[in-house]
């Protein structure tokens, strides 16, 4: 799992990757070194925004939201969510639910990222099958 | 008497007397027969919004004396009649029903000493030549022939016909019950909208027309008559209090039509809409773009407090959202199908105004 995560650090302006449960309890995460990007902090708070936005896409009828790009000044926070289940918030018996937060610098190359979350999403989910 | 009489096509004729009537236009029915008359003023009255008050005076035929709703006034004395339906008038801007007053076989003093104190809202049957009435005489002037009769446009037909247009055009070679349906479903349309609209600048939020037609679910063209109308009839110009949607904005909606996978654009400028364009079916009200942003703003914020948030994409299954914060707010709705980093490019490219 974690060399999953250090594929990550591969990328150009990485600033730090972790897998959180849907509650936003931190499972396991990788930050870069002297990154100005603290993955501590940044997070949670991502996780959370993932939830609320799932939330308010059902609400709206928008679907069920499964991706969100947040770009700021400074960074990129990218959170894909894995939900093999129906429940939003819970996770199911049998079934994965991580979010993985990935937090880039402003300036990164975020095909790049999009292609390796979504090929590597599905290994992590492997390893937190209920 | 100058007047025109060009050759026209009846349907022409019949747009004109109908948006005459709405827009409480003055008319005379010039015939010599008064049975003729009463049955031009039966039809004309077709046009008469349902909300209007009718008001007939003079010798009201016996055919029209049991028409619904009628307010007939017997009144003879010419400066009591003029004085009591000027009162009305004075009331329609406070609330009271427009008048539609009908007079049937007006002299020239009846003209000379009634009409020719009320500037809109009347119909006069009558047989002189020569209608003494200032105004709309020579190039405004229109006459429009019906067998025995002409019925003469005293005031120029309005610019804006074309809801009147649409709706001869959509019942052509259909019964007069449709058509009547049809004028009166928008009449009422756009009385509505026009008491909505004002119900709304009272509570002295800023609004654009883009707010309007997106929450009223109008078209460009009836939220226009709509201002228009109530000019007419209330004596109150409220499109001066609406906002038009800023033209780089509606030269950007209309650009946006040549992206690919765009289902609807919304623009925002402090939460107030501002632009709206919706290029496929998709029945999403604008709230949703306002929405998304009021919930994940904070947290946005908490995740880099002095770090302004651009753009948040957010990825369901049914579409992409794309929400990202210039001078104004846009928000994009994309099909499934459509990447969105490539539609930022696309939107990067045709959005220099910033």
């Amino acid at each position: 799992m974690s060399d999953l995560l250090k594929d990550f650090s591969s990328i150009e302006g990485f600033g730090g990757v972790g897998v959180f449960t849907p509650t936003g309890e931190s499972i396991i995460k990788l930050e870069a070194a002297n990154s100005p990007l603290k993955l501590k902090e940044l997070g949670p708070v991502a996780n959370s925004i993932m939830i609320q936005a799932q939330k308010a896409a059902l609400e709206t009828d928008l679907g069920a939201s499964h991706f969100i790009h947040l770009q700021t000044e400074k960074a990129h926070v990218l959170v894909r969510c894995l939900n093999e289940g129906s429940d939003l918030i819970k996770t199911q018996p049998g079934k994965s639910h991580i979010h993985l937060v990935l937090i880039l610098k402003n300036d990164s190359g975020i095909g790049l990222a999009k292609l390796k979350i979504e090929s590597h999403i599905l290994k992590l989910a492997e390893a937190f099958r209920t | 008497m100058n007047e025109t009489s060009a050759p026209e096509r009846p349907l022409d004729g019949e747009v004109a007397l109908l948006a005459s009537i709405w827009h409480r236009n003055r008319l005379a029915v010039r015939c010599e027969d008064t049975a003729t008359a009463a049955e031009l003023v039966a039809a004309l009255i077709e046009y008469v919004p349902p909300y209007r008050q009718l008001v007939f005076c003079g010798v009201v035929p016996k055919t029209l004396r049991f028409v619904p709703d009628v307010k007939i006034i017997d009144l003879q004395d010419l400066a009591g009649l003029r004085d009591s339906l000027l009162g009305a008038i004075a009331e329609e801007g406070m609330g009271g029903s427009p008048l539609q007053i009908v007079y049937f076989g007006a002299d020239r003093e009846v003209f000379e000493s009634l009409l020719a104190f009320l500037d809109r809202g009347w119909v006069a049957t009558t047989a002189l030549e020569d209608i003494p009435i200032d105004g709309g005489a020579g190039a405004g002037r229109r006459e429009i022939q019906r067998s025995a009769a002409s019925i003469v446009l005293l005031d120029p037909v309005p610019d804006n016909t074309f809801l009147e247009e649409r709706i001869f055009e959509d019942t052509a070679h259909r019964s007069a019950s449709l058509r009547k349906f049809l004028i009166r479903m928008k009449q009422s349309e756009v009385r509505l909208a026009f008491d909505a609209i004002q119900g709304e600048i009272e509570t002295g939020n800023r609004y654009h027309r883009a707010f309007f037609k997106e929450t009223l679910k109008l078209r460009e063209r009836t939220l226009q008559k709509a201002f228009e109308i109530g000019l007419r009839e209330r004596r109150l110009d409220l499109s001066s209090y609406v906002e038009d949607t800023p033209p780089p904005i509606t030269r950007l909606l209309k650009k946006l039509t040549s992206l690919e996978g765009l289902l609807m654009a919304v623009v925002l400028d402090k939460n107030t809409l501002i632009g709206i364009g919706r290029y496929r079916d998709v029945d999403l009200p604008h709230k949703t773009i306002s929405l998304l942003w009021d919930t994940l703003s904070d947290l946005t914020e908490m995740l880099s407090p002095k770090d302004n948030c651009r753009s948040l994409e957010i990825s369901t299954t049914r579409y992409h959202v794309l929400l990202m914060r210039d001078d104004y707010l846009f928000g994009f709705i994309l099909d499934r199908d459509v990447l969105p980093t490539a539609f930022k490019v696309a939107f990067n490219k045709i959005w220099p105004e910033r």
